[in-house]
């Protein structure tokens, strides 16, 4: 028999019921809220809680030259840093001053006020501390166990960027900071793919936060930067870096700045601005001088900003993110803009009187008196500015802005390097609409208007290259981090700006510059040079020029082009002068280097002369009959020739001295290098002879008007007897130019 | 003996149905008391006696049931005590492994720094400085590079007085003996 429930318990059941339902709710809404509404938030701090997750840094990518030589490489280091708010007392205070001050090398004032930040638990000492010096410190700290200098002093791992050449190519490579992204060069523009991704160590805690064991644990590697192989060869730059860094001792410039590229392909060989910077020390001012001028600064404003000023200016790569008039090496421009549109060929002549009117105005050519009657081919060696006024005016403006815009006047070239200087129209150039016949007419023998060094090889490796305009590259391909190529640099043909007929005239034309032109210094035996010289004053500084020279070689089979700027020379400033014997005696070193068979006309055979006959194992009256037209200086009372100097086959004058010894183990004759600067070729000779020395004729010796500036040996230091000194040589008549 | 005394004292009959209530049921009316239902008589089986070679054959069956159970146990422990030694190896291993690899991480970061440091003291900047200032060399002229001419086909050059004999070397005889010399 069943029995209703009383009413009471009835009423108990609908209230447990409520109470029952309610608590439901409330906990399917908690769960709603913490699953959905702060899931991830939620997960985070369920994440943190229970994982233990360590990021492995990824090994940043290294840079290589085109021969694979390690440029830029990384590796593990350690960051110290200490935590002031740990300090107990001074001893304690004082043995970690001792301890990092001798350790690690560190400032001690700046120590001391790092650890006087008693508030603060974390101070950085020093990064990229290397492992030996790590251990000493560990060492330090273990010795002194009673001091707790461990609670204070603290070691992270840090990674360290190294730059094994130092200076090298600063400007291209750049440098990392100390989150190790880069500074930029290279290292700026490519650093998404030189970083690489980090990786993880993701390891269950316990409840007392302690690690639960490798089981519990899941690696993430992380993924090595790509590497990258730059097309800057290492012999090539370093040659273009002695010559520059040479050419500011020699000329007292400000800056030197150069450029190398292939030919064919636009790949930059070589890229340098002087004076740069040492990588392993970016932020230290290379410049002596000015590093102790702006030590002597007493206001800290005021040298922090010069500071800021001088750092700023030696990172900066003046090759791209500089402009510069060109002045008439842009005659190279025009000239090939005319000839393809038959505004002129080389039958034109022209008289030049030594001015021309421009509108209101006189425009004078950098020859007083004029060059006379002169066909096109000398209107450029003699770099004319009216025939070129007159070349432009001829053109127009349309036709003369078609051919900067073609030439890539008017658009970065692209280059991949960070802050390429960007043309302004209206501010670096003449925009077509505000090109007047005055701003034409100037800016035909280029001036009024500023192109960046990397244009202007840019548009003379066009000429070069058979009228295809090239997109300059200095990054040739990257490696994955088992060194497999994973992108190559594809070269580029941006547009075909002339024929190839109209190229292979201009490039006959300048080869006439170098051979008799205002180029003329830059010519080197053996090999067809092609150039044009350039002078340009700088805007808004009196007095100041830029000297520059543009070129490429061979002549007839061009492989690289080159370009020179001296920045602000002291004394001589002409192109002709300054920067195309740089470029000669570099275009020589890099030929050379290149394997590039010289090639030499008969006057150039003629001034080569003679070569050493081998006189070993010659009794001495053979020898004296073979040397005949030399002079020959018999050390020794032996009767065979056991040594000479020169050695058999190398180059010298008729008539120059030749040792020859006839005893082994007899001491070498010595004597001292005569001074042969500022000497004609016949001065030189006679006076190294006299000296018992001979001579190797080096630069620009065709031209009658020659004079010696270098010499290979240092004059009035001692050297072998018989030992060869190579003697530059260059002229100063007819190199001037507009 | 007072807990004793004092359970012995206790009523348990309370707890009891009392014997008229049992009766009054009415359930109980209509159902046989205990007392009336019937039970069949229990049957007495006398145990069989063994015989010896019985009891010897069970004792072996025994004793063989008794070897596999130990055998089993002895085979579940040995296979606990291995995968506890092989669990130990690996985490015994994976701390070697992961010092192995910080050796080796260290070994390649003094690697790279001393190679480093090897590029440098060879740049190209030093080595001509040593050379010339040191050393008193001068760079290679052209007159001591010695141009060969590689454009003809390759060519063997026998040295000494050895000479091929053309029939051998042409005949089929002679190119298995000079294929079996080869080999």
């Amino acid at each position: 028999m069943q029995t209703r429930p009383s009413k009471q318990t009835a009423h108990r059941a609908t209230v447990a019921l409520v109470l029952l339902s309610l608590g439901f709710v409330y906990c399917i809404g908690a769960m709603v809220n913490a699953a959905l509404v702060h899931g991830e938030e939620n997960r985070l701090k369920a994440e943190q809680n229970q994982l233990s997750d360590t990021q492995i840094a990824a090994e940043r990518g290294t840079i290589y030259d085109s021969n694979m030589k390690v440029l830029a490489k990384s590796a593990s280091a350690w960051l110290v840093y200490v935590n002031p708010s740990q300090v107990k007392d001074d001893d304690q205070k004082e043995l970690i001053v001792r301890g990092l001050v001798d350790i690690l090398g560190v400032d001690e004032e700046g120590v001391r006020n790092k650890l006087s930040k008693t508030e603060t638990g974390y101070q950085k000492i020093a990064g990229e501390i290397e492992t030996d010096v790590k251990e000493s410190l560990e060492a330090y700290m273990t010795e002194h166990k009673d001091a707790k200098l461990s609670q204070v002093i603290g070691i992270d791992p840090d990674t360290k960027r190294y730059y094994p050449y130092s200076s090298f190519a600063s400007t291209i490579i750049g440098f990392t900071n100390a989150d190790d992204e880069g500074v930029g060069g290279v290292e700026m523009q490519y650093n998404d793919d030189l970083t690489g991704v980090s990786g993880r160590i993701i390891t269950a805690k316990n409840a007392r936060q302690g690690a639960m064991g490798s089981s519990y644990e899941t690696t993430y590697d992380a993924q090595a930067g790509e590497s990258l192989v730059l097309t800057i060869d290492e012999v090539i730059q370093y040659y273009l870096e002695q010559s520059l860094e040479q050419a500011i001792t020699d000329t007292g410039a400000k800056y030197a700045y150069g450029i190398v590229m292939d030919t064919d392909t636009g790949a930059i060989l070589g890229m340098t601005s002087k004076p740069d910077f040492d990588l392993n020390n970016p932020r230290e001012i290379s410049n002596k001088t000015k590093a102790e001028e702006i030590a002597a600064m007493t206001d800290p404003n005021q040298r922090a900003t010069e500071t800021s000023n001088a750092l700023y200016s030696q990172w900066r790569n003046r090759t791209i993110s500089d402009t510069y008039e060109p002045g008439s090496v842009f005659k190279t421009v025009v000239v090939s803009a005319a000839l393809e549109e038959g505004v002129v060929d080389l039958d034109t002549t022209y008289t030049c009187t030594g001015s021309i009117r421009v509108a209101d105005r006189v425009q004078h050519c950098w020859k007083a008196g004029g060059h006379g009657t002169e066909t096109l081919t000398e209107g450029l060696m003699n770099s004319c500015n009216p025939f070129f006024i007159t070349i432009g005016q001829s053109m127009g403006q349309e036709m003369f802005y078609k051919y900067f815009e073609a030439f890539g006047f008017t658009e970065k070239t692209g280059i991949d390097l960070p802050a390429e200087a960007n043309p302004v129209a209206g501010k670096t150039y003449h925009a077509l609409e505000d090109m007047g016949i005055t701003e034409l007419s100037s800016s035909s023998f280029g001036q009024t208007f500023q192109v960046s060094p990397i244009q202007m090889i840019t548009a003379v490796n066009t000429i070069a290259n058979g009228g295809k305009l090239m997109q300059p590259y200095v990054v040739d391909s990257k490696l994955d981090g088992d060194g497999n190529v994973v992108y190559k640099t594809t070269p580029t043909v941006k547009r075909q700006v002339i024929s190839e007929k109209t190229a292979d005239t201009v490039a006959n034309m300048m080869e006439q510059v170098v051979s008799i032109g205002t180029g003329k210094n830059a010519y080197v035996a053996g090999f067809h040079v092609a150039g044009k010289t350039g002078t340009s004053e700088k805007i808004g500084t009196d007095g100041a020029y830029i000297a520059s020279f543009a070129g490429f070689a061979p002549a007839d089979d061009p492989q690289i082009s080159i370009l020179i700027a001296i920045d602000e020379p002291v004394g001589e400033h002409g192109g002709g002068a300054v920067a195309a014997p740089i470029a000669g005696e570099l275009l020589e070193k890099i030929l050379t280097y290149l394997n590039v068979e010289p090639q030499y006309e008969d006057d150039e055979i003629s001034n080569i002369s003679s070569v050493a006959p081998s006189l070993v194992t010659m009794s001495v009256s053979e020898a004296k009959t073979t040397a005949a037209k030399f002079q020959l200086k018999v050390v020794g009372n032996g009767d065979t020739v056991v040594s000479q100097i020169p050695a058999a086959g190398q180059q010298m004058r008729t008539g120059g001295v030749i040792v020859v010894y006839t005893e082994e183990n007899t001491p070498r004759e010595m004597g001292t290098v005569p001074d042969l600067s500022n000497m004609t070729m016949s001065q030189a000779n006679s006076a190294a002879v006299s000296a018992g020395f001979n001579i190797r004729i080096a630069g620009n010796a065709h031209s009658g008007e020659v004079l010696s500036y270098k010499q290979s040996l240092d004059a009035g230091s001692e050297a072998e007897l018989g030992s060869v000194i190579t003697v530059y040589f260059k002229s100063n008549v007819d190199v001037e130019d507009g | 003996m007072a807990r004793y005394q004092k359970y012995s004292d206790a009523d348990f009959a309370r707890f009891e149905a009392p014997a008229s209530a049992y009766h009054q049921n009415a359930a109980r009316k209509l159902a046989p008391s205990p007392e009336q239902t019937s039970r069949p008589p229990m049957r007495l089986v006398e145990r069989k006696k063994k015989t010896a070679a019985q009891a010897r054959r069970e004792m072996k069956i025994g004793a063989r049931q008794a070897a596999k159970i130990l055998a089993v146990s002895v085979f579940l422990l040995s296979m606990f005590a291995v995968l506890l030694y092989g669990r130990l190896r690996v985490d015994e291993l994976s701390r070697e492994v992961d010092a192995a690899t910080v050796q080796l991480q260290e070994a390649q970061d003094a690697n790279t720094r001393l190679n480093m440091q090897l590029d440098s003291e060879f740049s190209l900047e030093r080595v001509e400085a040593y050379a010339r200032d040191v050393l008193g060399m001068t760079k290679a002229e052209g007159y001591q590079i010695e141009h060969i001419d590689l454009s003809g086909e390759d060519a063997v050059v026998v040295s000494g007085d050895k000479t091929l004999s053309e029939s051998s070397e042409d005949s089929f005889v002679g190119r298995v003996l000079e294929y079996l010399k080869s080999k």
